[in-house]
């Protein structure tokens, strides 16, 4: 709590100005904002430019903010709200690109780096890559952050119950794939031997 | 292991292979804040022209048929949302002022637009907010987007007709205020008062930009501290004259 007030009121003083105030609070949430981002964002070259929406966005809600309300779910919220935003736009970009590409990758489709994957893509946070969205989501907050379900409801802005239901729903997911796991490679292994 | 145990420690592990923030990346941000700051306050484009749409300001005329109506279909509507009737006028007055300055095709194009959007409003605002585009559902997101990129060169139009039209009224103001201040006061009142006019003029011109955005923060602290004496030192004259200013009517 303590830490709460002192990060709302670093964003108080940013906002009106103190660069000293602003790289404190940059310094001491940028890490968890990052690595949040590079989670769920899957260009690494996008990081950046999406970070950087966070904390404008962060200082344009700030106004708005309620200081009886812990700072660090609060600015987690701004940041799934941007994630989001950005998911948004590349799926509409990459719409249109898909609809020019789509003939030429039918004909020039390499299996090769399909296998590769196969092989060397099998652990746990792989597969935590490849969840549903919002299972994903759900699954950094909690597993990574260390986020309660009570504060992923507010900062996904979802009731409790669905927060539980993600969660088990991700659960059950990464067990069955863990035991598919055998089957999965099987493939690849009947590719080498024949 | 434990699935959940062994997720949090893959995870983390995962997490020390990321890259870093780029160096720059703190200093980006403050530029950009700082730059946001300071960019003009333009009248139409408050955050996002959906919340434009909702508080599009001053006035109100009667009497006639409502140019509001056309977007939310009628003042009952309106206040479902939250909307109530003086912001309602609010939004009349200023949609006439607009026909004023467009194109009729290009007033029919921006009541179109503005029809589309506050459909949205309606559909996703609550109590006088209007929605923040991450609320939009994917369909209504890319229509938004669509609507607004339409909307931009309109609007752009608008400002520089506001600009000249703010512009020429200023300087009407400042020859209404002489030519009244001529009358009312005596010599010696009217050079100090003539004096207080020009010496606040300068400022404006310092802080202002054709299209009418003031900047503020182009005045340093003692320049500030001027400005506002001089703003204090010409209200008895204000009052004199019967001028009715923000400080006096409240």
């Amino acid at each position: 709590m303590e830490r709460s007030i002192e990060h709302s009121k670093l964003a108080a003083e940013a906002l009106a100005g103190s660069r000293e105030a602003y790289s404190r609070l940059y310094s001491e949430t940028v890490r968890e904002v990052y690595q949040t981002v590079r989670f769920l964002v899957r260009e690494a070259s996008e990081a950046d430019d999406v970070v950087q929406d966070i904390y404008l966005a962060m200082f344009r809600s700030f106004p708005r903010y309620d200081p009886a309300r812990p700072f660090r779910p609060w600015l987690m919220g701004i940041a799934m709200r941007q994630i989001r935003n950005h998911r948004r736009k590349r799926w509409m970009q990459l719409r249109i690109a898909k609809k020019a590409e789509a003939v030429q990758q039918t004909a020039e489709y390499d299996f090769s780096g399909d296998i590769t994957d196969r092989l060397s893509r099998n652990s746990l946070a792989q597969n935590v890559e490849k969840l549903p969205y919002k299972l994903k989501q759900t699954v950094i907050l909690h597993y990574f952050h260390e986020y309660t379900q009570e504060e992923i409801a507010l900062i996904l802005g979802i009731p409790l119950g669905t927060v539980k239901s993600r969660i088990h729903a991700a659960l059950q997911t990464l067990r069955r794939k863990r035991q598919l796991g055998l089957f999965q490679t099987g493939k690849v292994e009947e590719l080498h031997e024949s | 292991m434990n699935l959940e145990r062994e997720l949090r420690e893959e995870l983390r592990l995962r997490a020390l292979e990321q890259t870093e923030p780029s160096a720059y990346l703190k200093e980006s941000i403050w530029k950009k804040q700082i730059g946001q700051r300071s960019k003009p306050m333009k009248k139409w484009l408050i955050a996002g022209v959906l919340s434009a749409v909702l508080l599009i300001p001053t006035g109100a005329y009667a009497g006639y048929t409502y140019w509001a109506d056309t977007i939310y279909g009628s003042k009952k509507q309106a206040e479902g949302i939250g909307l109530n009737a003086q912001r309602y006028e609010d939004l009349e007055r200023r949609l006439a002022e607009t026909k004023q300055s467009l194109a009729p095709e290009d007033f029919e194009e921006f009541m179109l637009l503005l029809q589309n959007l506050g459909g949205l409003v309606l559909k996703y605002g609550s109590d006088g907010e209007a929605p923040t585009p991450e609320q939009l559902s994917d369909a209504d997101y890319e229509s938004y987007l669509h609507w607004t990129s339409r909307l931009e060169p309109l609007l752009a139009k608008l400002s520089e007709a506001e600009a000249s039209r703010d512009a020429e009224e200023r300087n009407q103001f400042a020859d209404e205020l002489l030519a009244m201040a001529e009358k009312k006061l005596d010599g010696e009142e009217l050079s100090a008062f003539v004096q207080l006019v020009q010496a606040m003029q300068k400022y404006e011109a310092k802080v202002s930009d054709s299209d009418g955005s003031l900047h503020m923060e182009r005045l340093s602290p003692a320049e500030q501290k001027e400005l506002s004496r001089l703003r204090e030192e010409i209200q008895p004259y204000f009052e004199k004259l019967g001028i009715e200013t923000a400080r006096n009517h409240s």
